[in-house]
């Protein structure tokens, strides 16, 4: 049983990788980084034990502001533009930079989201936040902001039972009387929440509630710790030898 | 049963009047002492204002006339009867917060600053209490609403607060739930003084005295629910 406990990754050395891994992701100037970054990030993914499939799911509401970054790159860059980082400079055409922007943009999304998909509760996010000295005042925010979130949720499926239990489940989304629905049912879903926002707070006065948030101290695990270091330090050696070419660059350069 | 030992008076409401729109009072020159040991019921129709009133004993709102006593001092600040009055919501959903049902029960005692060990033994005691023991992990919002109830109840229990108030507590409880229920508020009453409202008859079995509110006014006091049936049921309210 012990080796259970000594094997689990702490949530502090999570988020803490998870920085350090992000940091080192905006630093990266080359397509073979880029790639070397990615197998690390599967190597993430399974030590986090995190979904693929729910990463996936909740990194979709982005894509569109990724595409969009990607035609913005791509009509504002001229040919051969040039990227650096300390005395590496890579050469880029137009095209393999707009590539080289979206591909980064979905790893930094995918990477924050595996800090969120490897833990089952999002306070217990917020419990280590707050151990690592987040201030009160962020960790407030993100407390209520996370319960809003849950409350517009459950509304929203309450409100689809609702509906389909009254058996109009079978109507065709191309008719413009389904959208006027779907406008009024998100308009009752706000309504909804901020009600039940004005009773929390009841709740939260009766229950003494002062702004400060109290909860069980989360502790660092050795393999939380190794984890963090491994990461560090895999992410120096990628960005000090990125001087080294592995590839002939004469594909993406202009 | 000449001598009676005079109890201790821990919360006295001095007519309260309250309206949440201007000029439409809900609650009418309301006084009311609660003493240590009371079990009281407060009964009354829908929208007598009965949530409302015990709204007014925890701190949540404040009367727009009249004053409050706790252990014989005026509140001066309504907030400091949060730490004395434990309330359980109507709904249940209204008072969880935590998505765990654990979590949210060890939330009171934490912010009592009680110790991580006395959180503990706390949140075990109380989950014992309502035999929700094999729910700690569960999340709140797949449980059924009778569970829910329980949840929310175990979440002030855990508080051990001076005054207990429940709001409809035995609402969507099963007979043997409820039999469960007024068990444990014979046990927690030894030690706080509990305030129930309640439209179920078989809740006054377990109290000592019975409210009857109407129109937000306190219409009659009984001693028991005998009395309280002979008076109401056959005579009628309105032929006194
Ligand atoms: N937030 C509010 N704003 C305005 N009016 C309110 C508000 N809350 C309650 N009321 C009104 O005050 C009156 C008393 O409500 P209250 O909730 O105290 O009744 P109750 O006795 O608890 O009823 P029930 O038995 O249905 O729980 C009702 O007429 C209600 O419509
Ligand atoms: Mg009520």
């Amino acid at each position: 049983m012990e080796n259970v406990v000594l094997l689990k990754i702490d949530t502090k050395s999570k988020i803490l990788t998870i920085i350090v891994f992000l940091f080192f992701l905006i630093s990266i100037i080359s397509i073979e980084q880029l790639l070397f970054a990615f197998l690390y990030w599967v190597v993430l993914l399974v030590v986090f034990k995190a979904r693929i499939r729910q990463v996936f799911l909740k990194a979709t509401p982005v894509f569109p502001l990724i595409i969009s970054l990607g035609i913005l790159t791509w009509w504002g860059k001229t040919e051969g533009s040039i990227m650096t980082f300390g005395d590496a400079t890579v050469n880029y055409s137009r095209t393999g930079l707009t590539l080289f922007f979206v591909l980064r943009s979905m790893l930094l999304v995918f990477t924050a989201l595996l800090i969120i998909e490897s833990e089952e509760s999002f306070f217990k996010i917020i419990y280590a936040l707050d151990d690592l000295y987040v201030p009160d005042l962020i960790i407030n925010v993100l407390l209520f902001m996370y319960r809003t979130f849950l409350d517009l949720k459950i509304e929203g499926e309450k409100m689809l039972n609702a509906r389909y239990s009254r058996g109009s489940y079978k109507s065709s989304w191309a008719k413009i009387s389904e959208y006027k629905l779907l406008g009024y049912m998100l308009g009752s879903i706000f309504v909804r929440a901020s009600y039940k926002s004005h009773s929390r707070k009841d709740a939260l006065i009766s229950r003494m509630y002062d702004g400060i948030f109290r909860h069980e101290k989360t502790h660092f695990t050795s393999t939380g710790v190794f984890i963090l270091w491994v990461t560090t330090i895999f992410c120096l050696i990628i960005l000090l030898i990125s001087k080294v070419r592995f590839f002939d660059y004469g594909m993406l350069s202009g | 049963m000449a001598i009676t030992m005079a109890r201790t008076n821990i919360l006295k409401l001095e007519n309260i009047w309250f309206a949440y729109e201007k000029g439409k009072y809900v609650l009418k020159d309301i006084s009311l002492s609660i003493l240590k040991g009371d079990k009281i019921g407060i009964v009354g129709p829908n929208g007598s204002g009965k949530t409302t009133l015990i709204k007014h004993l925890n701190g949540l709102l404040s009367p727009e006339k009249g004053r409050i006593f706790y252990n014989g001092y005026e509140v001066k600040k309504r907030r400091e009867l949060t730490r004395h009055v434990g309330l359980v919501f109507q709904n249940p959903e209204d008072q969880v917060f935590f998505p765990i049902v654990e979590e949210d029960i060890a939330f009171g005692p934490r912010n009592q600053g009680l110790k991580e060990e006395e959180v503990f033994t706390r949140v075990k005691e109380a989950m014992e209490y309502l035999k929700i023991t094999h729910l700690a992990k569960r999340s709140f919002f797949s449980l059924s609403f009778g569970e829910k109830k329980k949840v929310s109840i175990a979440g002030v229990l855990a508080m051990r607060p001076e005054i207990m108030v429940l709001d409809e507590p035995t609402l969507g409880f099963d007979p043997w739930s409820k039999k469960e229920f007024l068990e444990i508020i014979d046990e927690v009453s030894k030690r706080s003084a509990i305030v129930i409202t309640t439209h179920d008859l078989e809740v006054l079995d377990h109290v000592n005295r019975i409210i009857m509110i109407m129109d937000g006014q306190i219409k009659e006091e009984f001693v028991d629910k005998k009395e309280f049936m002979t008076k109401v049921f056959e005579h009628g309210l309105n032929e006194k």
